[in-house]
């Protein structure tokens, strides 16, 4: 008997108590609540993330259109296209950060595949005659 | 009971880690929405505006300016066969009006309305009967459509919409 409460107190002392109840060190007692946190924490900064490439991507559209619409105010200034691209266009796009072609009619083949493309129907004086023509504006990130 | 403790801490914060995530998640979704259907419109109104002025300027499979073949037709009370045949006619407006349909953002949705003396008219392509012009409003199938509608008066009678259906 007093050999048992001799061990008992010896465990105590040497901070092993614990260990016999299920004590299985001070990160392993801790990992339920850990794996909670860190869940939280990476649906958390998912949500950051994917937030953040929403925004952008959407930022990145409404410059595209914005720019294809700036494009061709320069393009169609006078009315009609005179000369399809012309060197205030190129600022324009510089401007909005974007690199742009303009084609007439089946021309827009030629977009690059990664090109979003705004299409116009326009008078067309470069010929000479003045022609009803499909302007296709292509704009791209820089 | 201090580790139940600790995983209820953890659950909680869980329980507001997920909920800001998914308020960020909302936000983005409605980010821009407003700009960017102002910005759609913007396009829109210049594509009509655009197409209106390149209409002044075309002729039709005759040679004829295409203005005038309308607007001799709408000073006097032309009936919807005679604008609708003049619109589907190859030899007549045909390849114009294709040419607006093939260069609209709207494609096949875009319709040419008329207001002339007596005359009220919308003329394009409908699901169920194929080019048409129909008298007053465009087909039942767009009522609910967003629509964007640039306008020129070429007389003091007559007036040409252009109507885009999305």
């Amino acid at each position: 008997m007093l050999k048992g409460m001799q061990d008992e107190h010896i465990y105590q002392l040497r901070g092993l108590y614990d260990m016999r109840k299920g004590f299985i060190g001070p990160l392993g007692d801790d990992l339920p609540s850990i794996i909670s946190i860190m869940l939280a924490l990476g649906l958390f900064f998912s949500g950051v993330v994917y937030s953040l490439n929403t925004y952008n991507q959407k930022i990145g559209d409404m410059e595209l259109l914005k720019g294809s619409i700036e494009i061709q105010r320069v393009i169609l200034e006078n009315g009609f296209v005179s000369v399809l691209k012309p060197k205030k266009a190129d600022n324009a796009a510089y401007s909005y950060g974007l690199l742009y072609d303009a084609y007439l009619n089946d021309g827009a083949n030629s977009c690059p595949a990664k090109a979003h493309k705004f299409s116009y129907l326009i008078a067309d004086s470069s010929s000479g005659d003045m022609e009803m023509a499909k302007l296709v504006i292509c704009t791209w990130k820089r | 009971m201090k580790g139940q403790a600790a995983v209820m801490d953890g659950l909680i914060f869980m329980l507001i880690a997920s909920g800001a995530a998914t308020l960020l998640l909302f936000t983005s979704s409605l980010y821009a929405t407003s700009t960017n259907s102002q910005i759609v419109s913007i396009y829109n109104q210049e594509y009509g505006g655009n197409a209106l002025v390149a209409l002044h300027y075309a002729k039709d499979g005759k040679g004829r300016w295409f203005w005038n073949e309308l607007r001799n037709r709408l000073d006097v009370g032309a009936s919807q066969t005679d604008l609708s045949y003049y619109l589907s006619d190859a030899s007549q407006g045909k390849q114009v009006f294709e040419n607006l349909t093939y260069s609209s953002p709207a494609g096949e949705n875009t319709y040419l309305c008329f207001k002339g003396i007596g005359s009220n008219y919308c003329c394009g392509k409908n699901m169920t009967s194929g080019f048409s012009c129909l008298r007053n409003n465009p087909p039942d199938e767009f009522v609910n459509r967003t629509v964007y509608t640039s306008s020129v008066k070429i007389t003091s009678d007559v007036t040409i919409f252009l109507k885009l259906f999305y």
